[in-house]
């Protein structure tokens, strides 16, 4: 997540950080950091379209399949620059302040989020025109 | 109280509003800024590859001068130690023997002559206290090098006397910046 609460980056060490060294610690930030990738990943290509690119049509074949590999990568370095840069942001960002935002804010609007996108799609189907 | 730096902020408690109440707003406007930082210059050096420039009147490692035959002129009078107000000077005196007149300027000379580097401040009090122009602190690019020991920072004549070349050198060249030559 981008908020890595019980971690706290801004700190030398971090919580079960402090008992790691040289190729332990490196494995676990090593996991972390392919753990962002994958999520990233999995962003680009639920949300964002993966490999797909504004414009793609004019492109057919070989160079189609490699400009949408560039893409999909680029949209994952995107992601995980906007990982950084809350982390960064937020460095220390409170827990209970967190599961508000979570649970209080962020759920209720992507449940509207929810409502209004069947809405639309119930309208375009036609659902209302009887 | 009428406050100093015109900063002050009144705080209080009331209730968040509804944009207040689920930080998004607030949260934009911090990524804002941090990504306005990122596009600005940066405060920082890389430091051992690029390095900040030196004052002008920047006081650097001290030399204890010699004269235009290369003869020491640190008399040990001792006035620099007294002068400093960290007390890192500490000198023995001697007195020349016949025979030393090539190397020592005067009837007495510094027999050992020690700065301690972890204590000098390089204020330069002692360069001002000196009768005889022989203590200077130059504008040696280099510092104070790094060291594992303690006792390594205790600079003795071997390190502090200028090179003969040096005082040779400077014969011939009216003034160099930080080493001028009196007499």
């Amino acid at each position: 997540a981008p908020f890595d609460l019980p971690e706290c980056e801004s700190e030398l060490i971090g919580g079960y950080h402090t008992e790691y060294g040289s190729m332990k610690l490196g494995f676990y930030l090593f996991a972390e950091y392919i753990n962002m990738f994958i999520s990233s990943a999995v962003i680009a290509s639920l949300f964002f379209g993966g490999y797909n690119f504004p414009g793609m049509d004019a492109f057919s074949g070989n160079t189609l399949a490699i400009i949408g590999t560039l893409v999909f990568f680029a949209k994952i370095v995107f992601f995980i620059f906007v990982f950084m840069w809350i982390r960064w942001t937020l460095p220390r960002f409170r827990f209970d302040q967190l599961m508000h935002l979570g649970w209080k804010s962020l759920i209720p609007i992507a449940l509207i989020n929810l409502l209004i996108t069947g809405l639309v799609i119930a309208f375009n189907e036609g659902w209302f025109n009887n | 109280m009428q406050s100093l730096s015109n900063k002050r902020k009144v705080v209080s408690d009331k209730k968040m509003t509804f944009a207040e109440s689920i930080y998004l707003p607030a949260f934009i406007g911090g990524m804002w800024i941090t990504l306005k930082h990122l596009f600005r210059k940066h405060n920082t050096l890389k430091y051992p590859e690029q390095q900040r420039e030196f004052a002008p009147v920047y006081r650097g490692m001290h030399v204890l001068k010699r004269d235009e035959e290369g003869r020491e002129n640190c008399t040990a009078c001792g006035l620099c130690a007294v002068a400093c107000p960290a007390e890192a000077i500490t000198m023995v005196a001697a007195e020349r023997e016949k025979g030393e007149e090539k190397l020592y300027r005067e009837e007495k000379y510094a027999e050992s002559y020690e700065i301690n580097m972890l204590r000098c401040i390089f204020c330069g009090l002692c360069e001002e206290a000196c009768p005889k122009d022989a203590i200077y602190l130059t504008l040696s690019k280099e510092l104070v090098p790094a060291n594992y020991e303690r006792e390594d920072f205790i600079f003795g004549k071997d390190k502090l006397v200028m090179p003969l070349e040096m005082a040779m050198k400077n014969n011939n060249q009216p003034a160099v910046a930080g080493l001028k030559n009196v007499n």
